[in-house]
């Protein structure tokens, strides 16, 4: 394929998963699917423009380029699912803003889960330190 | 001319100028991860969708994505040595760029008279800081572009200037690149 080819293909590929991205959410085309399916096409579209506009991929070894690049998307893959995971279980342990005893009372239904050796969280008679 | 390209590709500055890029893509991936955490916590602002207009952010796209082609096509022209086809190409892309920040400056002054400033909510001011970076890199890209047009009206396009214009043209694909998951995830997910 020559350039010119790349750009043009490259070009009408971006165009088109833009629009069907927009008018899967804009017209709620699949329910409660669109979530994933538009992560799906932003990244179909990164792979469109890494190929077609940046020329990556083209040689039959991978380049130090080709290496930078999937060690960026390592970090970048890390630092994003891992700042998700890490502050929506902060989320869950800390609860909504509510007492602690209610979020742990909520974590404790949650999971099925008491363990006797710890203070039961429904004995007041416990002395408090204030 | 394929054979151009790569051969310019295997070039130390082009590959020193790409290492720049990844860093700046981990840049971008912790004020995404910002955006994300916080997108939620709106305290008693707006949400995204009641502040977002779709239509709009659509045409945005558009000008970017139709500038990443046009930078493409410039590229191109540089290397068949086509000075005025390269200036032309490269004059739509700096166009269709400029349009694109207006319109960008002209959203956020709305956001900011209606009350709805990165003081409002931390959702606000992590939007403001992941899409003002995104804004703060396309204005140096125009800054750079109309720097090296003029370099090419008065130089032609010399060895030089051409290592530049590949340079720009992979600088500007890049925030082309950083442009789709800006709309997927801060707009596209907020309407959702």
């Amino acid at each position: 394929m020559s350039l010119r080819n790349s750009y043009v293909v490259g070009f009408l590929l971006s165009i088109a998963l833009t629009f069907i991205a927009y008018f899967a959410v804009v017209n709620d085309w699949f329910d409660e699917n669109t979530l994933g399916i538009i992560m799906l096409l932003a990244l179909a579209q990164f792979s469109v423009q890494v190929v077609f506009f940046l020329h990556m991929g083209k040689t039959s070894k991978p380049t130090w380029s080709d290496v930078a690049l999937y060690f960026m998307i390592m970090v970048v893959v890390t630092i994003i699912l891992g700042s998700m995971w890490i502050m929506s279980n902060l989320d869950y342990h800390h609860g909504d803003n509510s007492a602690p005893q209610s979020v742990e009372d909520s974590i404790i239904e949650d999971e099925g889960f008491r363990n006797d050796n710890s203070y039961d969280v429904h004995d007041n008679s416990q002395p408090h330190k204030d | 001319m394929s054979e151009a390209i790569t051969k310019t590709q295997e070039d130390k500055t082009v590959f020193g100028f790409w290492i720049y890029l990844m860093t700046d893509c981990v840049l971008f991936a912790s004020l995404f991860a910002t955006f994300i955490v916080l997108r939620g916590n709106t305290f008693g602002g707006p949400a995204g969708n009641e502040i977002f207009s779709m239509p709009y952010v659509l045409v945005e796209t558009l000008l970017l994505l139709i500038s990443s082609f046009t930078c493409g096509l410039g590229l191109l022209a540089a290397y068949r040595k086509d000075k005025s086809q390269t200036l032309l190409w490269f004059g739509a892309t700096f166009l269709l760029g400029l349009a694109f920040l207006g319109m960008e400056i002209n959203e956020f002054s709305n956001l900011v008279s209606e009350g709805h400033s990165w003081r409002t909510s931390a959702f606000l001011s992590a939007f403001f800081t992941l899409v003002g970076t995104h804004g703060l890199h396309i204005s140096i890209g125009l800054g750079w572009i109309a720097f090296l047009m003029a370099r090419i009206r008065s130089q032609g396009i010399t060895k030089i200037n051409l290592k530049r214009l590949t340079l720009l043209s992979l600088f500007w694909h890049f925030l082309d690149i950083v442009w789709i998951f800006i709309f997927t995830i801060v707009f596209l997910v907020g309407e959702l």
